[in-house]
């Protein structure tokens, strides 16, 4: 219900209210009306179309109020140190910022880990005068592949981050991450936004731990993903994900199998390591509601740039710049989107934020459902679904064999129709 | 709301700076004052009435043949007899397993919307004008909403009130006293307020804000409310500036600090608990009482289903567009779904129950998003017995869905603050508005050839695109049913590839030789 909505609704109903009698036009014949004037160019948010399904009988609610709601979040797989984050978010400086803007975030992130609220940030450089004896809280440091690798590994040794987040660019990244995983013994996460959705086993397979995917930058840089929507990032990327964890699973299976056989203890280092890879969804994910759909289509943890947005924004106050004033807003803001993510999921029967699923989920377009592989309201069957069964009841019907290839062939062009 | 320059230039920044840092390409500008709202005060932020989305079904299904205003034809279709025959729109509840029921006139009736939520004038004016309209023949049911009802409304005749002792209606009375002078109503006539007319729905809620079983066994109807659809999952809630004390006092909480029921009731975490639940209530009103159960939709074939088995009379289900006074903002927007594709789920489970059990008295009621006589009637025609109205009855009232209910600021002073409601006008637009839409619903009826407004069927609707046809199960203006048109393309893209004849032929070869 937009305003243009509301209008509408308050003087049908008015009219009705004041004379009692039998209006000429209802609500819905306005609404209908109204729609078929609006702009066709009207950029339509597919996020708005996704809901999800709340506790009721069938399962009981949680209490965010008296009940503990778990948001721990683990990044390191083959790490030696893991990172913990007891907020899944990662403040992500995605352009360079003033030094003030960087100092009143680094205080928020402090105060917010002092009572227990663990949040990443990830940055290029670490915030003046802040050495890793003042951080409370897990910094990741942005490198990129343009300098040459052994400056990179001597510049974070100094910096001491948790963790080391690297853009990648092209194949000569692989080898400067196979050198990182060698020497770094904190987590290394990779910004394949670049690159999506190519070459992630192969990057995965260099022992990284998580992948971040921007799906702004996605959009920009990928020809087919450029009429897309964030949700069909996300669905392929945790698709791409899966499809990974069945290969390493089935491999670590094997060499078990091998060691078991040969009764060699020491092979067990060949093993490909664990399968969770922890996906971090940046870009279009910048409200509470997106961070939770974000989830349940697959996400880890979400690169979040609004904490930094809020502290930059002060700058174009006609205030002068008080650190102290900025970063209790900073503090404020997350500290009340922390009680909304916590909230979610507890009304939604889960007492752990990762729990969440694609099945939570719910659209009312037939695109959202394309794209994020989501089910349709009232039916609880995704577009594509709802094809495939009439197409397998066709050519039941019609007695046609057709092959694999064939069929995958005809759904696609028929979903896309 | 109101904000204030700070606010708003605090906002303008935000948006600066995601202009300077490349993001405002996507920076959702509709959500941008919550980010701003959060920064200031560190809290959740709020908002009342239901949710906004983007499409909620009702405008793109449309009923045939149907006309608000009837033609001198449709009256020359109804020979004399039938055209001075009332067309029926009575509502019956209960009687699955209680021995009494409400009947009423109209198939809609008044969503459940508390006191504290509202503002006392504007429940006096609900309680007026329903009176006024039974005593011109127009029963209109009333829901309490969860934060308990008002002296008038559950001792609203002697045979009530000779429930309580002395001291007890002393008590009652002199809250009632306190009520109206602290909202400067001492003017109203007590006889006149004193009486209830109309059948009233007591709400069961998480919080359980009742003092006495006089609330249970002076209603007419009681409502387990397990959810709603504004807030599913989360328990209601009261900002604390708006519990003062005389709300508090009818809730028995503390003034001035926020009402968080909890989320689910403390008793009932199962199906089992439901049963046990209703057949306490049931014992304790001697079954005489229909039973409601009211569920926020989301799953909804299955909570309608563990429903159908507990001993209730009639289900409620809350779509997404629901209506609250006031629930956290996102949590509003992102949980639930729309109030038209919940009835389909809901019919299946009830067909799927009945296939076994013949007795069918089971009553479904809808909220969520439902304003008049045309979308009553779609939700009647998809398989609705009633239907629950809120924010239809605020906008008579005067409200203007800047959706601040949470606050005391409401501009039409219905859900807080001191600007003053017109209790004559407001009974006065209430009863046109129901006498309106009863008259648009007969005149559908008639307009379908119908005698009764729930002889309206599903057959009597089309769905104007592809989405609400699958979701409403629904043919489309041109007859064909969204299977149809997908099976035609089906059939359009095999013929292309030359796979329709050919492929036949060696399937029926392949299938002789076996």
């Amino acid at each position: 219900m937009n305003n243009s909505e509301k209008f509408l609704i308050r003087k049908s109903i008015l009219e009705l209210a004041r004379t009692g009698m039998p209006r000429t036009t209802s609500i819905d014949d306005d609404i209908r009306h109204n729609n078929q004037n609006k702009n066709k160019y009207e950029t339509v948010n597919l996020w708005d179309y996704v809901t999800t399904l709340g506790a009721q009988l069938s399962r009981p609610a949680y209490d965010p109020y008296r009940e503990t709601i778990n948001l721990d979040t683990t990044i390191g797989r083959n790490s030696s140190y893991n990172v913990n984050l007891t907020i899944p978010l990662l403040i992500y400086e995605n352009m360079l910022f003033s030094n003030d803007v960087l100092e009143a975030v680094h205080r928020t992130l402090n105060r917010l880990a002092e009572e227990g609220n663990v949040l990443g940030f990830v940055s290029e450089s670490e915030i003046k005068n802040t050495t890793a004896d003042k951080r409370k809280y897990p910094w990741f440091k942005k490198i990129s592949c343009n300098t040459t690798a052994a400056n990179q590994l001597k510049s974070y040794q100094i910096d001491s981050p948790q963790g080391i987040v690297l853009e990648y660019e092209d194949h000569n990244s692989i080898k400067l991450l196979k050198n990182l995983r060698k020497e770094f013994e904190y987590p290394i996460l990779v910004d394949i936004s670049n690159i999506f959705p190519n070459y992630i086993n192969e990057i995965l397979d260099t022992g990284i731990d998580g992948i971040i995917v921007d799906t702004e930058k996605v959009k920009k840089q990928n020809e087919i993903y450029k009429t897309k929507h964030a949700i069909a990032v996300i669905r392929d990327t945790r698709n791409a994900l899966n499809e990974y964890s069945k290969i390493v699973n089935k491999k670590n299976r094997s060499n078990l199998y091998q060691d078991c056989n040969n009764n060699n203890d020491d092979d067990i280092k060949s093993y490909h390591g664990s399968a969770e890879v922890t996906l971090v969804i940046a870009g279009d994910v910048n409200t509470t509601g997106k961070i939770i759909k974000s989830v349940a289509l697959g996400a880890d943890i979400i690169g979040y740039s609004t904490s930094m947005l809020i502290a930059y924004s002060e700058i174009f106050s006609d205030r002068l710049f008080e650190i102290d004033f900025v970063t209790e807003r900073v503090y404020s803001h997350m500290i009340a989107t922390k009680e909304e993510i916590k909230g979610i999921p507890a009304a939604l029967g889960y007492s752990n934020f990762h729990n969440l699923t694609p099945s939570d989920l719910r659209t009312s377009s037939i695109e959202a459902s394309l794209q994020g592989d989501i089910l349709l309201e009232g039916v609880d069957k995704t577009y594509y679904q709802i094809i495939d069964g009439l197409f397998n009841e066709y050519i039941k019907e019609n007695r046609i064999q057709i092959s694999l290839e064939e069929r995958k062939e005809i759904l696609k062009s028929l979903v896309r129709h | 709301m109101p904000y204030s320059k700070d606010v708003l230039n605090f906002k303008r920044n935000i948006l600066k700076a995601a202009v300077g840092a490349s993001q405002n390409s996507y920076f959702d500008q509709d959500k941008l004052i919550l980010d701003v709202r959060k920064a200031i005060d560190s809290h959740v932020p709020y908002s009342g009435l239901g949710a906004r989305p983007p499409n909620d079904y009702f405008p793109s299904i449309k009923i045939i043949g149907a006309r608000l205003q009837t033609t001198e034809q449709d009256d020359l279709c109804h020979d004399h007899h039938e055209k001075n025959t009332n067309i029926d729109t009575n509502l019956i509840i209960g009687g699955r397993y209680s021995s009494n029921f409400i009947l009423t006139n109209t198939p809609f009736f008044v969503s459940g919307m508390s006191y504290g939520s509202l503002k006392l004038p504007a429940k006096i004016a609900l309680h007026l004008a329903l009176n006024r309209l039974a005593k011109e023949g127009i029963k209109v049911m009333m829901n309490t909403g969860e934060g308990g009802a008002l002296p008038w409304e559950l001792y609203g005749s002697d045979e009530a009130r000779s429930y309580v002792s002395k001291r007890r209606q002393d008590n009652i009375l002199n809250y009632a006293e306190r009520l109206l002078r602290e909202h400067h109503l001492d003017s109203i006539d007590r006889d006149h307020l004193f009486c209830r007319f109309y059948p009233l729905i007591t709400q069961y809620a998480s919080g359980r804000f009742w003092r006495d079983p006089s609330y249970l066994l002076n209603a007419d109807a009681i409502e387990i409310k397990i959810g709603q659809g504004a807030k599913i999952g989360h328990g209601g809630l009261l900002p604390g500036p708006k519990v003062t004390e005389l709300v508090a006092e009818n809730r028995g909480i503390p003034p001035y600090k926020v009402a968080h029921s909890p989320s689910r009731h403390l008793d009932i975490l199962g199906p089992e608990d439901l049963v046990a639940k209703i057949l306490e209530l049931r014992e304790i009103t001697d079954w005489k009482i229909p039973i409601i159960v009211k569920i926020g939709s989301s799953r909804v074939y299955d909570d309608i289903e563990i429903i159908l088995k507990s001993y209730a009379d009639a289900a409620s289900i809350d779509g997404l567009v629901g209506g609250t006074g006031a629930a956290p903002w996102e949590l509003r927007d992102i949980i639930g779904i729309n109030t038209l594709p919940s009835l389909k789920p809901a019919k299946e489970a009830i067909y799927d129950y009945y296939l076994n059990h013949q007795d069918d008295k089971f009553q479904l009621l809808v909220h969520g998003g439902i304003w008049d006589a045309e979308r009553i009637a779609k939700c009647i025609a998809l398989g609705a017995s009633g239907v629950g109205i809120g924010t239809g009855f605020l906008l008579c009232m005067g409200c203007t869905l800047v959706q601040d209910c949470y606050t005391n600021m409401c501009p039409a002073g219905l859900t807080g603050s001191y600007e003053k409601l017109d209790i004559e006008k407001s009974i006065d637009s209430i009863v046109n508005y129901v006498k309106g839409t009863l008259h648009e619903l007969k005149n559908i009826a008639r307009s379908l050839r119908r005698k009764s407004i729930h002889d309206i069927r599903k057959e009597d609707l089309v769905a104007m695109d592809q989405l609400s046809s699958i979701a409403s199960d629904l043919p489309l203006e041109d007859g064909q049913t969204y299977r149809d048109i997908i099976k035609g393309r089906i059939a359009t893209v095999l013929k292309e590839k030359n796979l329709i004849g050919v492929k036949t032929q060696l399937y029926t070869d392949q299938f002789r030789n076996q």
